[in-house]
């Protein structure tokens, strides 16, 4: 035992650092960002295809972390497939911030420095990406921000789902599959997340309306720090106790803290009886839907986005402004109307099930895999 | 030993006996700064007192049974922190070990078909390593184990994310592995538990004070003796009572609170739990008495890895299934925060693995009753604060009073 002194301090302090440590990660599916594996992600990842003798042009994915598993096995794949599509002589760089949205920011600068031409970004934090296209609109490099925005910046470009509207289709599912007089709970996302305020209003703008009426009843509204679902668990066992197990729906905004709330409905034997909604198209959303357990989740068309980006990525790297018609529509980052394409989302429930297989969002292995044989599609 | 005197004249007078003695003796541990499990006790009437007070759903059995639900996953990881906090250390790995292990028993049940026994026991084997692991590097090597465990902590993680593989989330419904969270002791079966438990703490105590006896040392008169067992079993048959007019006593808080009533026989009944207190009271001083100071710190790591695996497979049956965000979020934060509230000093050598369930209580009581009464969650944050600053500072300033009264 070396340092009697130094020891009992770090014994003391070791719990105010974890707290803090806890603190700074708290928001997101965030990594703690080990140095050692920051650079994991671009040395692996640097794929070059360079079947003619022009000169390379070098477009950087920027991924926030490594914890969500499609980015790495999903987005990245269908850029990359993209880019080496539209743009011969391309070299993909691809970076994970591992959840560190200051490592994100070198990770820009890196990509920079390397003359990477475009830089296609899923900012860590919206907010401080900001820099990110400061820094590369001193190169002259646009920057496209992809899933989620970047705010209050002059970003070029957004590619992603509509937020807010995914919010008033999970909100409409809801009034859809309920009954005048039902009571529906309401479990938020992640109180720190912005994506998680915009669902919020999504179906709140649909359900408050038929709360205030008196048409459908609010069962109690709360908030999940870290989308976690074992709080969404927690959550839910609470709010059934507060109604007294009268509850015909849950608002649950993604599929992990369905699994949650699906979790504490099983416990009181409601599993299956409660309609509940969910989001993301998870494996095990989507098995808990075949199960009959949870409702519905909503799908994003992942390789049309990832072949958008690419499009868009080709048009700029050739020094074209791309036609107004490429995008739907314009969104305000606070600073900006960022020209904007919305990628589509399918709600799947059981009927339409089988369209996650036919689009290629999963593999009817993936899919099926636990699964007792004959429950449709497996 | 100032005010002993004072409480045995005391306890002499006619109604003195539970009334002035007790009063005396907590006036003397106070004063010593002995204060145990008190301060978490009251703590706990007056949150419940408050909520109670707050929505009337609080203090129904059905509410008590989801409560001890919810806070025994959190209270098995944190009897594996309080028995790193006795020897003064501290292990930050637990949370990625609890999302790990349950990564490894999700997938080999659901993606290997392989039986539940050996999944569990794979998982363990791995926790076992690591713990086993970690412990050596900080006793042989000398990194400090917040070091060492912030290393495995990431580390392990990155594991979890690897064996989970692309998909990152399961469902795992097999009725063997739910079996733990969703069953209940029979009411007669629970009744049966909580005699067995008081009259074996009876009969320990009436044991001890018979070799006591032979030894010539000084006894407890009877009435005295069997006071502690009747306020144990008050502690005890009543929860019994109130749980089983909901559906009887889960078997998921029975196992738990067999895990931490094992693990306090072997810290309190045994020589490697002497050396266990001797180690974290003064490491340097124990390493002189010839106590083996490197075995003691790697079998507490193993130990609280172990416990760690345990509440994995727990997580697996409450939650349905394993997910990269099994374990991680504020686990390993209430798992600590939980031991600290609950009356473990971190400051080594002193505390009871019993603090870790009260202190896991007092957490998912708060959280449950600012649900109930549907608070926001800056408000939620800014309680936890609060309560764990008031643990921490009593411990502190208990810490300062022993060293006062120079115990």
């Amino acid at each position: 035992m070396v340092g009697f002194l130094g020891h009992r301090a770090m014994k003391l302090l070791g719990p105010v650092l974890v707290a803090s440590f806890a603190a700074a990660c708290s928001s997101g599916a965030a990594t703690p960002s080990p140095a050692a594996t920051a650079t994991v992600g671009s040395a692996a990842a640097s794929a070059s295809a360079a079947p003619t003798s022009g000169p390379q042009v070098t477009v950087s994915i920027l991924l926030p972390d490594n914890t969500t598993p499609r980015y790495e096995s999903q987005d990245k794949p269908a850029i990359t497939a993209a880019l080496t599509k539209y743009i011969p002589n391309v070299k993909v760089t691809s970076y994970n911030a591992l959840g560190d949205g200051a490592k994100q920011l070198s990770q820009a600068e890196e990509a920079l420095t390397n003359g990477s031409k475009v830089l296609i970004v899923i900012p860590q934090d919206s907010n401080a990406a900001a820099a990110i296209v400061a820094a590369a609109h001193k190169d002259n490099v646009p920057v496209i921000a992809y899933t989620r925005i970047i705010n209050n910046s002059p970003l070029d470009y957004f590619i992603g789902k509509d937020t807010l509207t995914i919010g008033k289709q999970e909100g409409q599912w809801i009034v859809d599959n309920t009954n005048s007089g039902d009571t529906i709970a309401v479990v938020n996302g992640s109180p720190t997340d912005q994506n998680a305020k915009l669902y919020n209003q999504g179906y709140m703008g649909i359900l408050q309306p038929l709360f205030t009426s008196g048409e459908r009843k609010l069962g109690g509204e709360l908030w999940t720090p870290n989308w976690d679902p074992t709080s969404a668990q927690n959550e839910m066992d609470q709010l059934l106790t507060k109604n007294a197990d009268n509850v015909q729906a849950v608002i649950g905004p993604n599929d992990n803290m369905a699994g949650g709330v699906v979790a504490s409905l099983t416990g009181k034997g409601l599993a299956g009886k409660v309609k509940v909604t969910g989001l993301d198209a998870t494996v095990a959303g989507l098995q808990r839907i075949m199960k009959g357990t949870q409702g519905m989740t909503v799908a994003q068309d992942i390789p049309t986005m990832g072949d958008r980006a690419g499009k868009l990525a080709s048009m700029l790297v050739a020094g074209q402004t791309p036609p107004a018609d490429f995008f739907q529509g314009t969104q305000n980052n606070g600073s900006a109307n960022v020209p904007t394409i919305f990628v589509n989302t399918i709600i799947i429930s059981k009927q339409n099930i089988q369209t996650v297989i036919d689009l290629g969002f999963v593999t009817k292995d993936q899919l099926c895999q636990g699964i007792p044989a004959g429950t449709s599609p497996c | 030993m100032r005010g002993s005197a004072t409480a045995v004249t005391s306890g002499r007078t006619a109604h003195g006996v539970l009334g002035l003695g007790a009063v005396g003796t907590l006036r003397r541990r106070i004063g010593q700064g002995d204060v145990g499990s008190l301060p978490i006790v009251v703590g706990l009437a007056v949150i419940w007192i408050f909520f109670q007070t707050q929505n009337s759903n609080f203090l129904t059995p059905r509410n008590l049974t989801d409560l001890l639900l919810q806070m025994t996953i959190t209270a098995t990881v944190a009897t594996g922190i309080v028995l790193v906090l006795l020897l003064g250390e501290i292990d930050l790995s637990v949370g990625s070990i609890v999302g790990l292990s349950s990564a490894i028993i999700g997938v080999l049940l659901v993606s290997n078909h392989v039986p539940l026994w050996l999944a569990v026991g794979v998982a363990l084997l791995v926790a076992l390593a690591i713990g086993s692991a970690q412990g050596a590097i900080a006793a042989y090597v000398g990194v400090p184990t917040f070091v060492v465990t912030l290393a495995g902590m990431l580390g392990w993680l990155g594991v979890q994310l690897w064996v989970l593989g692309t998909t990152g989330s399961l469902n795992v419904d097999d009725p063997a592995v739910t079996f733990l969270f969703t069953s209940y002791l029979p009411p007669a079966l629970g009744w049966l538990a909580a005699i067995v438990v008081m009259a074996a703490y009876a009969g320990e105590r009436v044991n001890s004070n018979r070799q006591r006896q032979r030894l010539g040392l000084s006894i407890e008169p009877w009435h005295k003796l069997l006071v502690r067992p009747a306020l144990v079993g008050l502690v005890i048959l009543i929860p019994v009572a109130v749980l089983n007019t909901w559906r009887g006593v889960p078997v998921a808080v029975v196992t738990m609170l067999l895990l931490v009533g094992a693990l306090h026989l072997l810290l309190t009944e045994t020589t490697f739990g002497r050396h266990v207190f001797a180690v974290g009271g003064n490491a340097e001083a124990a390493r002189r008495a010839g106590i083996s100071v490197a075995r003691i710190q790697i079998t507490i790591f193993a130990i609280c890895a172990v416990l760690a695996a345990i509440a994995g497979f727990m997580s697996v049956s409450r939650s349905l299934g394993a997910s990269t965000q099994t374990g991680s979020g504020t686990l390993l934060l209430e798992a600590i925060a939980a031991g600290v509230i609950g009356g473990t000093s971190l400051f080594g050598g002193r505390g009871s693995v019993w603090s870790a369930p009260l202190g896991a209580l007092v957490m998912a009581s708060l959280a449950n009753g600012l649900d109930l009464t549907g608070q926001p969650p800056d408000i939620k944050y800014v309680v936890e604060m609060v309560v764990l600053l008031v643990a921490v500072t009593i411990d502190a300033m208990t810490r300062r009073s022993r060293a006062r009264s120079g115990r």
